[in-house]
């Protein structure tokens, strides 16, 4: 127990208060305009997997795309 | 005539997501003060402790619809002060590496004249990381093992090791020390 007095004595809590920093983040916070982008589910990340699959097994995309009429 | 029980952290943030703003000031006058002594043994520097101190709450107001009814806070409040303080630390580490780290453009962390003070900052920074941040939770955060088992992502034993270990040393290096002066 008298280490740990000493640790206490010897971490003293600063004397200033931090709140009014927060609020003044928090109030700069207010002004900013967040965009979220929608989390990617399973339908998205299979066609993302199809399309680099495409890419690479076709031998020529581009020309694939263009035919297909996606170009 | 019996003593109106505080409110637990829970119900605070309960309160506060129900839109009393109020709630969430008074878990930031609860908290803010465990969590500076702890941060500032991890990163051994009050004012990046103060930075980050503040950084935690607002990642806990940006992401308030993640709790869920239930879930403790304490453990989560100090798993976000945790990312953020490794974060900083491998920032730092990489500044480090390069060679403008030597424009010395970071300030250095104030001199302690407190004997005590610089003493107890020596222990805990000679101490191996794990336990260094084992014994911050328990004796400066009051974080009981279970929760310090949460945040650290390791099992209750693996943090008594630590904090037996920690401990062991830390009364070593501060033997000489009087509790009360």
């Amino acid at each position: 127990m008298a280490t740990l007095d000493v640790i206490r004595r010897g971490t003293p809590d600063p004397p200033h208060d931090l709140w009014p920093r927060l609020r003044a983040r928090l109030d700069a916070q207010d002004d900013v305009v967040r965009l979220r982008v929608p989390a990617l589910g399973w339908g998205g990340v299979a066609a993302l997997a199809a399309a680099a699959a495409t890419l690479f097994i076709v031998p020529d995309p581009l020309a694939f795309l263009a035919t297909s009429g996606i170009l | 005539m019996p003593i109106p029980a505080e409110p637990s952290d829970e119900t605070l943030l309960d309160a506060w997501r129900a839109g009393d703003p109020a709630a969430f000031e008074a878990l930031f006058r609860r908290w803010q003060a465990p969590l500076r002594r702890h941060l500032t043994r991890m990163l051994d520097d009050p004012a990046a402790a103060d930075d980050l101190t503040v950084e935690t709450f607002l990642r806990l107001h940006r992401h308030r619809e993640r709790w869920r009814p239930g879930m403790p806070l304490r453990p989560w409040l100090f798993t976000i002060a945790r990312n953020l303080a490794r974060n900083r630390l491998r920032a730092q580490r990489l500044w480090g590496w390069l060679p403008l780290s030597a424009v010395h453009d970071r300030p250095a962390p104030p001199p302690r004249s407190d004997e005590t003070q610089r003493r107890v900052a020596a222990a805990f920074a000679a101490l191996p990381p794990a336990q260094r941040e084992a014994c911050s939770l328990r004796l400066l955060a009051d974080l009981p093992v279970d929760e310090i088992a949460r945040v650290t992502r390791v099992p209750a034993g693996t943090v008594k090791s630590r904090l037996f270990h920690g401990l062991r040393r830390l009364r070593a290096q501060l033997a000489d020390l009087k509790p009360e002066e």
